[in-house]
């Protein structure tokens, strides 16, 4: 530690960025030192993202300097940040879906003629050394949620730069993973590359970070040396408040099963999916804990008729004692299927649409052949009536959906499925990219859910999260679940050792 | 034709016919130790049935005797008939058993009656009898074409002639409530006096009713035997072999079936079993074997030992088990007796006991 130099690299003086005169970031005076991995934490619109989206010449800040090297910059734009060196691995990815990750890699470093096969081999070459399992003749959209991240990591050590910022980069991962990108994290600080990582997990920002900075309705709290700090410290900071107790705390008791609602047999998708068995029960939370690419996302898919299934030899899915085959969605959310997707950007909700209006499409998807004529009283009725229930905060009623932070988005989308009063509720993620205060609350809808009797699955990726939720686990490995565990006698290890052997 | 264009799309499609995919054992089924751990209370040959009688006393069938256990399981005959017993049951403050041909009524308000069956329709394949609250007895007959000991025969050719009869005493008189199930294996009357009844062959439990029967459990991951009553409610159920995808898949190939059947000796056949492991000879399936130390619950048997505890309506709520490679096998009747649950292993000819305190 000491043989670092402490210079600063970058600094923020007096940084205020003001959005329609509600300021999102206030008065920030932030410095990044030379080689350091410096950890920003914060509830969501605690202005992190605004922060660096300064910093990565996404947003102009409305008053304040930026100083880089010792010289007053300002940036218009992300490619003059980028030209300093300052590169940002965004938290919903920049990537171009249609395009192969070679592609996607080189984007905006072209020479005037490309030669895809040496652009590929140099990918490979670049994700090897990463360790990043990507094929580079993939297209983008194919990948999926940690691929994409990975490539966006990959893209930013490949444009050389000085300052990373990683917004959320490990909420896609599978701990594995994590090893590899922290191992990348270490051997990217060694060279001098100053990093800024932006993580809801604490535990991550400790082990990982040299400073901590904490945020709190746009203004900086704190920054100080990471040993001076632990997750309860954090914690106290961001929110203000102790939520420990409540967020993955020990649990004492399990719901028992009730009717068997779902019944999965030998269902197979492509390379994915391959012979799942499995059953899932009323009035019980069943969580399904895996690796990324575990298939776990892609069976429930199959079950919500998202997906299809294999044409021939596809297996069985037996939903209240009826086999059924959903091709399409629509008859499965008519017969009460709901799927909350892992991906609420891409397939959870109309961003430019009121949350109202988001929440009456739930009512017209699942009766949208009983009805002719929508009615704005009736949408206006249940939007206000849900946004209650579930506690969505918006700045006004009108507000559309992206104009809200992640946890209130989830909340909307999970709003939007309920209102379809469903049997049987699959979350998948349904805590991705949302802050601590929200993901609590959140819990607490899913816990619900499971008490008034409905079947519940909960798809994970986060240990803590399923061990606290479930009454249930399935571990779901290599497109199969292999090993089913109680809620009270599941430990980490034995749920690792089965997602991984 | 129809018929064998149906099969080809079947078969191509993987569907109906095809499909050979069973349920897994999991929630309330997930495999444990219980039955292969559990205490043995008595062993012996060609054990059968269990029943309580109303003075307390646990009565087991074996071969052709009766015995009454004491509690340290020792064992008293009571009574021996002619022919090997197959079903056990209380009836009138005595004991009703039937045997291959005739319903013995020992002790209580009828002891020393006999009915014999009218032999023209008879096989002997009676399997369980239930006292019903109106005086009769009801009898489940699994098949009207195989014997009792030729099960697996009657699963292998797509068995489908199990009836459930009800004898009235006073009149001597059999009526037939429902033919042509799956193997009736066990029957069951509930206080209001509705009739349930396990048919093995369709994996379900189901009421038997004026209309029809009506399926109350379904889609069971093994093959169910006979029903009890459990004092706290609900009801206890004994499954007497699983299901395993190599079964299925041998039940929808009529003629290797056929050619099995005429050629190989009945122990070696690919069907279930009520013990196994004994011999090399027997067929096994990849996956019911040890990896890297750890029985995997899916882990497909040849016989298994399954209790599955039901509540009122017939859901299951915990099980029992003894899996692959245990000796407790091939469950095929259980009964309650002074706060310990007693497991009938047909296929280790074992008498097991828990504390009923232990297995909720």
């Amino acid at each position: 530690m000491m043989d670092i130099v402490m210079t600063p690299i970058f600094e923020f003086k007096g940084i205020t960025k003001k959005y329609g005169g509600v300021p999102a970031v206030e008065c920030v005076d932030f410095t990044l030192n030379k080689g350091e991995v410096h950890a920003i934490c914060g509830e969501n619109g605690a202005g992190k993202s605004t922060l660096t989206k300064i910093m990565a010449g996404v947003v102009e800040p409305t008053e304040g300097a930026m100083i880089l090297d010792g010289k007053k910059v300002h940036f218009r734009n992300p490619v003059e940040a980028q030209s300093e060196g300052i590169a940002m691995v965004f938290q919903e990815t920049s990537l171009v879906p249609t395009m192969t990750v070679g592609q996607n890699l080189y984007l905006g470093k072209e020479k005037l003629f490309n030669r895809l096969r040496a652009v590929y081999i140099a990918s490979q070459q670049l994700l090897q050394s990463l360790n990043f399992n990507v094929d580079p003749t993939k297209i983008v959209s194919e990948l999926g949620a940690a691929q994409k991240q990975m490539v966006e990591i990959a893209r930013a050590v490949l444009h050389k730069a000085r300052v990373i910022i990683f917004d959320e980069p490990t909420a896609t991962l599978t701990p594995e993973e994590k090893r590899y990108f922290f191992d990348l994290i270490r051997s990217l600080k060694s060279n001098g590359v100053s990093i800024i990582f932006i993580s809801h997990a604490l535990e991550e920002a400790l082990e990982i970070s040299d400073r901590i900075t904490i945020m709190r309705d746009g203004k900086l709290i704190i920054t100080d040396e990471t040993a001076n700090f632990d997750r309860e410290s954090i914690i106290r900071a961001m929110v203000g408040r102790d939520l420990s107790n409540t967020l993955y705390g020990k649990k004492e008791i399990v719901r028992p099963a009730g009717k068997r609602v779902l019944s999965v047999q030998n269902l197979r998708m492509g390379t994915m999916v391959r012979n799942t068995s499995f059953s899932v029960f009323a009035g019980q939370i069943t969580g399904v804990f895996g690796l990324i690419g575990s298939g776990r996302t892609e069976t429930f898919k199959v079950v919500a008729g998202v997906v299809k299934r294999d044409y021939t030899h596809g297996g069985k899915v037996i939903f209240n004692d009826q086999p059924v085959r959903y091709r399409v969605p629509a008859p499965a959310v008519a017969a009460g299927i709901a799927y909350i997707t892992e991906d609420r950007k891409v397939d959870g909700f109309f961003e430019t649409m009121s949350i109202a209006r988001n929440i009456y499409a739930g009512v017209l998807a699942k009766e949208h052949l009983e009805r002719f004529l929508t009615s704005s009283a009736e949408e206006k009725k249940v939007g206000q009536e849900w946004r209650e229930r579930l506690n969505v905060r918006a700045v006004t009623a009108e507000a559309n959906v992206i104009e809200l932070s992640g946890g209130n988005q989830q909340k909307v989308v999970i709003a939007k499925s309920l209102i379809q009063n469903p049997k049987l509720v699959i979350f998948d993620e349904p805590t991705r990219g949302v802050d601590v205060g929200a993901v609590a609350e959140i819990h607490e809808i899913i816990r619900g859910l499971a008490d008034k009797g409905l079947a519940v699955v909960v798809i994970s990726s986060y240990l803590p999260e399923v061990m606290l939720l479930s009454d249930r686990i399935l571990v779901s490995r290599q497109g199969r679940i292999v090993e089913e565990f109680n809620g009270l006698e599941a430990t980490e290890e034995k749920i690792m050792y089965a997602s991984i052997h | 034709m129809l018929k064998q264009l149906k099969r080809a799309r079947d078969r191509f499609f993987g569907i109906g016919e095809a499909d050979t995919s069973v349920p897994v054992l999991d929630g309330p089924l997930k495999p444990n130790h219980l039955l292969e751990e559990a205490a043995v209370f008595f062993e012996t040959d060609h054990l059968e049935d269990l029943c309580v009688t109303a003075d307390d006393q646990l009565v087991v069938a074996s071969g052709a005797s009766m015995l009454v256990l004491d509690e340290a399981g020792k064992a008293q005959a009571i009574a021996t008939l002619d022919q090997p017993i197959q079903a056990l049951a209380v009836c009138r403050n005595g004991l009703v058993a039937a045997t291959s041909n005739t319903l013995h009524f020992i002790g209580g308000s009828l002891g020393g009656k006999q009915y014999r069956l009218p032999d023209a329709s008879f096989v002997g394949c009676i399997n369980a009898v239930c006292e019903h609250p109106d005086g009769s007895i009801v009898v489940s007959e699994g098949s009207s074409r195989h014997e009792y000991g030729q099960w697996s025969r009657d699963l292998l050719s797509d068995g489908n002639s199990g009836r459930v009869l009800q004898y009235f005493p006073e009149r001597n008189e059999l009526k037939v409530l429902r033919q042509g199930l799956r193997f009736a294996y066990g029957v069951l009357v509930d206080s209001r006096g509705a009739i349930f009844t396990s048919e093995s062959w369709a994996h379900r439990i189901v009421e038997v009713g004026q209309a029809g029967v009506r399926g109350v459990y379904q889609d069971l991951p093994g093959y169910p035997a006979r029903l009890t009553r459990a004092r706290a409610g609900g009801y206890w159920l004994a499954v007497f072999a699983p299901r395993n995808q190599l079964v299925e898949f041998v039940l929808r190939e009529t003629g290797f079936k056929k050619a099995m059947m005429e050629q190989v000796e009945p122990n070696y056949w690919i069907a279930p079993a009520l013990h196994s492991g004994n011999d090399f000879f027997e067929p096994m399936q990849q996956g019911g074997v040890r990896q890297m130390g750890i029985l995997k619950p899916w882990a497909p048997a040849r016989s298994y030992g399954l209790v599955v505890r039901l509540d009122a309506d017939f859901q299951p709520q915990y099980s029992l088990h003894s899996r692959v490679g245990g000796l407790h096998h091939g469950v095929t009747a259980v009964t309650e007796y002074r706060g310990m649950l007693l497991v009938l292993s047909k296929g280790a000819g074992r008498v097991l006991h828990l504390p009923l305190s232990d297995v909720q």
